[in-house]
């Protein structure tokens, strides 16, 4: 039986249109601390998006698993992100 | 509990810390927009993942029906908070931009007046052209020196200063490359050139130009006018000099070939004079005229020495002495000028003695003729000058090595002496005491200047020390080289 909620698809809709606007403004955004830590923080959060809408199609408690897994990725590089970027680093902007 | 609420938990954790790093920092890292919607953002997060913690439980069921919408929120809060970054980050350089801008403006404010500064304290002219050859700056040292005002001279270009004779002024390599589309390569030239000035008169000057940049030359000019008047007189007077003294040196050359032919000349006949008065001498003659004929003779001899040493003198003004080093026995060439004027010493009734140091060796290399004559004149001249008392003549050896020894000769006497401003002058040409000597003792004042000239050129110098009437003594040393044996 095939779930798919409307909100998943919103949500990764937006999350495409984020890359986008990273993609577009990658020179300025490279200039953020870390900035390859912070991107992959988004793209593994961006999986897990994916991942949401997947899980309504095929495998779905495998696939859930994996959304979940990657949230709790992101949450960590973004934990390490924010101990680099704020706690380590002398001067950001 | 299963395996997703447990990765559920880890990410809670990882999210809360997140969190508390970032209130940790109090905005100090990033600007406070950026990290308000950072924070937000994390709150998010924190807040998802607690659900998902507490799904298992039930106790979120509640929520459960807004929040797939609330999730929504996410990636826009991402969004922003990228869009907060970029704002700032574009905020921050123009800032970083202006404040560098600023610093650079007041930067080139103190380099503008440091610039200033230099030029106008240099002591030489100064000026910038560009590769138009025109005037971009210049000093009031340059102003001064050619007339024109700082804005008429920025108005001209440097070929209306340049005296139109010159063609090899500092700028030619500029006008040429120039003319040929080149870059110019002179790093740095000095030339001396005439330049005009504003009323039409010209200063001498020496322009040294150094390239600044590829197309901006400085070149310093230093009025050397007067350095070039006295070049110039120098020059001229120099050249007057060099006139006069050759004129000297022929009319010189000419006197002592006059005086060496007008001596021979005039010895010949006096030989005949000389020789037939002696044969006169041993005639039948009454005693008045065997006096004569004794006065014809001494005046004969007389006139002959003086003769000699004006030969000899114009010989060495003509450079036609020359010093000939042979196998010489010194103590039978002192014996023999103490002999020669033995005679003479003792018809005034003047003791004459002789020393002769026994370790001086029998054969040394010297010039016999010419120590001969230094001897027998400085005893001449001791004969001459010493009334009463005594005249003595010593040779020693001073100093010796396995090659050559220095000998000292000195002729000493108690006759009149010589005044001590005197001592140095008898030594000049035709220069005697005072002319009352001339008077009393005749002679020409030319034995000593002869006497010092020869041993000057015996690499030796004659000393004298003597006492107003009490005597003189004449020395001078001598280094001789040693020989095997002396030649009959």
């Amino acid at each position: 039986m095939i779930v798919i909620q409307e909100s998943e698809i919103i949500k990764l809709i937006f999350g495409m249109g984020v890359l986008i606007y990273f993609f577009l403004n990658r020179k300025r955004l490279f200039e953020l601390p870390y900035a390859k830590l912070f991107l992959t923080a988004y793209l593994v959060v961006l999986l897990g998006w994916i991942l949401t809408v997947v899980e309504g199609f095929v495998y779905g408690d495998i696939i859930n698993f994996f959304e979940h897994l990657c949230y709790t990725v992101n949450s960590i590089l973004l934990c390490l992100w924010c101990y680099l970027a704020f706690i380590k680093r002398d001067d950001v902007q | 509990m299963n395996a997703v609420s447990v990765v559920d938990f880890i990410g809670l954790i990882a999210s809360i810390l997140a969190l508390v790093f970032l209130i940790k920092d109090r905005y100090k890292k990033m600007e406070k927009d950026t990290t308000i919607t950072l924070t937000i953002l994390l709150a998010l997060i924190v807040f998802y993942t607690s659900i998902n913690v507490l799904d298992w439980t039930g106790i979120t069921d509640f929520i459960d029906i807004y929040e797939d919408y609330v999730r929504i929120l996410e990636p826009i809060m991402w969004m922003f908070f990228l869009y907060a970054f970029l704002m700032n980050y574009q905020i921050s350089k123009t800032r970083e931009t202006e404040r560098s801008l600023r610093i650079n403006r007041e930067e080139l404010k103190k380099s503008e007046q440091r610039y200033r500064s230099y030029m106008e304290n240099a002591p030489v002219g100064i000026f910038i052209i560009d590769s138009n050859l025109h005037y971009l700056d210049v000093n009031s040292v340059a102003c001064q020196m050619t007339g024109y005002s700082r804005e008429e001279l920025l108005q001209m270009t440097i070929q209306d200063l340049l005296s139109l004779e010159i063609t090899d002024d500092p700028f030619a390599q500029l006008y040429q490359e120039r003319q040929t589309g080149n870059s110019p390569s002179v790093s740095s030239a000095q030339k001396e050139m005439p330049i005009f000035k504003k009323d039409g008169s010209e200063f001498y000057a020496l322009l040294r130009t150094v390239k600044l940049s590829r197309d901006t030359y400085m070149a310093f000019c230093l009025d050397i006018t007067k350095r070039k008047q006295m070049e110039k007189e120098l020059k001229l007077t120099n050249e007057n000099l060099t006139i006069e003294k050759k004129l000297a040196e022929a009319a010189n050359q000419a006197k002592s070939e006059f005086l060496a032919n007008m001596s021979h000349e005039l010895r010949t006949p006096l030989n005949g004079i000389l020789g037939f008065t002696n044969l006169l001498k041993d005639t039948e003659l009454s005693s008045e005229q065997q006096s004569y004929v004794e006065d014809v003779l001494f005046s004969s001899h007389n006139l002959l020495n003086i003769i000699e040493d004006i030969l000899d003198f114009s010989k060495i003004e003509a450079g036609a002495l020359v010093i000939e080093h042979t196998q010489t026995n010194i103590q039978t060439l002192v014996e023999n000028a103490y002999r020669m004027m033995r005679q003479k010493a003792e018809n005034k009734g003047l003791k004459i003695d002789l020393f002769v140091d026994d370790s001086i060796p029998t054969c040394v290399m010297s010039d016999p003729y010419h120590l001969s004559q230094v001897l027998v004149n400085l005893l001449s001249n001791a004969v001459k000058f010493t009334e009463k008392g005594s005249i003595s003549i010593h040779c020693q050896q001073i100093h010796s090595t396995s090659k050559d020894m220095t000998l000292k000769f000195a002729v000493s006497d108690t006759g009149i002496g010589i005044k001590d401003d005197m001592q140095t002058k008898i030594f000049e040409y035709f220069t005697q005491a005072d002319s009352s000597i001339t008077r009393k003792y005749g002679g020409t004042g030319l034995g000593l200047t002869i006497v010092d000239k020869i041993l000057k050129m015996m690499q030796s110098q004659i000393i004298v020390d003597s006492e107003l009437n009490k005597g003189s003594t004449f020395s001078f040393e001598l280094v001789v080289q040693r020989c095997e044996k002396v030649n009959p």
